[in-house]
């Protein structure tokens, strides 16, 4: 199965996720790699009554995606990998996890973070985050569909002030 | 009497109680909420808050726009946790007008009443050959 989206969004499984982007790229799996909905069997089934037939979810924890990830990049079949957040996108990769490019499609707005678009707003930690993505030269692809314009995050940060270079 | 929560996406579910005061009357007790800006835990802060401000009610219906869609999946969360709660998923106007007449009767006897309204709220017409 090769993983055609590798998606950050605190929304997690949702319309965007189910409708924009799976009619646009057809997978037949989505891998929610979260610890928390991991660890709890009754969340678990949660988000998996929350995708539409025949879309199968798997739910995975940081752990057994380390394991599990390359496997699946190489077998036959369209997954997306969906996290809640930049870190633990960022944790999979610093365990040596793959990625070529990483989906911002949904990081809201609370105080402690500097919003950027409706959809998409950073704390200090993420702005470090998407610095260390850059310096591996992993794309940032800032879109909440498909249908949207790619934008560059880091002239959205340099607009806000809150990166100089 | 029943009260109700309308989320949705977007604008949907506070234009549907607008257009449903425009049909029906005023409605006191029905309560819209939509997603936008909004990340998973706090729309679970919302939808707890709306749920609250009908306090009072004989039960509460959540319409929600669409199944799969993020105030499903948060509503399905509370169901487990409150009594008098039910989720209704893919409203469309001729069930929220439906609500309104019959929202003071039993949750138990509104829901099937509403569930097949709603169906049937939807009618295909196509053009007759002569």
């Amino acid at each position: 199965m090769s993983i055609v989206l590798y998606r950050v969004d605190d929304r997690l499984i949702h319309g965007q996720v189910t409708v924009g982007w799976g009619r646009a790229l057809q997978p037949d799996t989505i891998i929610l790699v979260d610890d928390e909905v991991a660890s709890n069997p009754w969340e678990e089934k949660l988000f998996q009554s929350s995708a539409p037939e025949p879309l199968k979810v798997s739910v995975w924890s940081s752990d057994v995606a380390v394991k599990e990830v390359q496997a699946v990049q190489s077998s036959e079949g369209v997954a997306f990998l969906l996290t809640r957040d930049l870190k633990t996108l960022v944790g999979l990769i610093e365990r040596g996890v793959e990625i070529p490019s990483v989906n911002l499609g949904g990081l809201h707005f609370s105080p402690d973070k500097v919003q950027v678009l409706p959809y998409l707003s950073f704390s200090k930690e993420d702005i470090g985050m998407l610095r260390f993505l850059r310096e591996r030269e992993i794309e940032i692809d800032v879109r909440d569909l498909p249908t949207a314009e790619k934008k560059d995050v880091f002239d959205l940060l340099k607009a806000k002030g809150l990166l100089s270079h | 009497m029943i009260g109700a929560v309308i989320v949705s996406h977007g604008v949907l579910a506070n234009a549907a109680l607008e257009v449903l005061s425009q049909i029906s009357g005023e409605q006191k007790g029905i309560v819209a909420i939509s997603n936008t800006g909004r990340d998973l835990k706090q729309m679970e802060e919302d939808l707890r808050e709306a749920i609250d401000r009908l306090k009072g009610h004989d039960g509460v219906i959540v319409f929600s726009d669409l199944h799969g869609g993020s105030y499903s999946l948060i509503c399905k969360r509370l169901l487990r946790e409150r009594e008098g709660l039910v989720l209704m998923t893919g409203y469309n106007l001729p069930l929220l007008i439906e609500f309104t007449f019959y929202r003071n009767r039993p949750l138990g006897e509104l829901v099937p009443i509403l569930e097949e309204k709603a169906k049937k709220g939807i009618k295909v017409f196509r053009q007759v050959k002569e």
